[in-house]
């Protein structure tokens, strides 16, 4: 993507200028929740929607992400077929490293996934019901916590530092703090390995 | 953690990622900027099919496939600039499990449904007073 103001090139999924005037500027990454209306409206229930009605409302389309279909991975120079082009992944970013979750792995797991990743302790949420994930800090009040899947209809982890729940936004129940947001976004697998090829996989493993 | 580097000349830009990749870089057309604040429009909302209730902000400008920018690219992709935004009661064209990327800055949330994102890819919009980009 490119700027209005400088006619700079962005990478649109990682926020870096790389040709043009601004090279070498970064953005800033917020948490983004990519998740159901339905869980979208639980969470927030004042939210503000966009609205359909634009002038290219006709070509709005119902998308299913995780399917194969081969059209965008045709135009990449180079394939990593160590995952299916369209497989879908949570794709985190932790200093220098880059690892890929696919959801695959994640929908083995209880849905709480307590790791280390080039040193620094993270978790990731994977909530099954909406088929969303995220990733946050493993450290709660300057301590590093392990963190469980809480049994129950709304996606809950408790750590076990203090005890507290936390919701899929990171936000604590009853509470002000809130999780630190780890970069990390779903993707399908092509996009996520094209723009970062020495990427590792994760894989579950039977405790 | 987090990488954070803002650029003081762009530091009012804060992108939010939640990426199916296309796999090439899209240029926006250069327009004219606008800094438009959210407000509210007496017009009620035309066509489609969501409900009477008029928008809490009327439709941005919009750019047409394929308009040049200043510098003679041309883009295939139409960013949304400062999109019309509806309540959740209004939002009758979405189904519950209808996917979206949810925002939230400054205590305020919006929801950027998958659907138009899937098209448009670039969302220039203001969230709790911040310049946001989505992009998807």
């Amino acid at each position: 993507m490119a700027d209005r103001q400088t006619n700079s090139i962005w990478s649109h999924l990682d926020g870096d200028a790389f040709e043009g005037p601004l090279t070498g500027t970064g953005m800033d990454f917020i948490p983004l929740i990519h998740t159901t209306w339905e869980e979208w409206q639980s969470l927030h229930p004042d939210t503000t929607v966009l609205s359909y009605d634009t002038d290219f409302q006709a070509q709005y389309r119902s998308v299913t992400l995780g399917m194969p279909n081969g059209r965008f991975a045709r135009q990449l120079l180079t394939v990593d077929d160590r995952l299916q082009s369209e497989a879908l992944v949570l794709g985190v970013m932790v200093e220098d490293a880059f690892v890929a979750y696919p959801v695959s792995e994640l929908e083995q797991t209880s849905g709480v996934i307590n790791e280390n990743v080039a040193g620094i302790p993270i978790v990731v949420f994977y909530d099954i019901d909406n088929n969303a994930a995220i990733a946050f800090s493993r450290v709660v009040d300057g301590e590093e916590a392990q963190f469980e899947l809480m049994p129950g209809d709304s996606f809950l982890a408790r750590d076990s530092v203090g005890g507290a729940l936390w919701d899929f936004e990171g936000r604590s129940v009853g509470g002000d703090g809130s999780l630190e947001f780890v970069t990390s976004y779903l993707s399908e697998w092509y996009g996520w390995s094209a723009y970062h090829p020495a990427t590792t996989i994760y894989a579950y493993v039977l405790p | 953690m987090t990488r954070r580097r803002i650029f003081p000349a762009i530091a009012l830009c804060i992108v939010t990622i939640a990426a199916v990749a296309c796999g090439w870089s899209a240029n926006t057309p250069a327009a004219p900027d606008t800094e438009t604040a959210p407000t509210t429009s007496d017009q009620p909302l035309s066509g489609g099919p969501q409900s009477d209730a008029p928008p809490l902000r009327p439709p941005g400008r919009g750019l047409a496939p394929g308009a040049p920018d200043g510098a003679g690219r041309i883009s295939r992709f139409v960013p949304l600039d400062n999109p019309a935004i509806v309540s959740a009661e209004a939002a009758t064209f979405l189904q519950p499990d209808d996917r979206v990327l949810g925002l939230t800055v400054g205590g305020e949330s919006r929801a950027y449904p998958i659907n138009m994102m899937t098209f448009h890819h670039v969302a220039n919009d203001v969230l709790g007073g911040l310049p946001v980009l989505v992009t998807f």
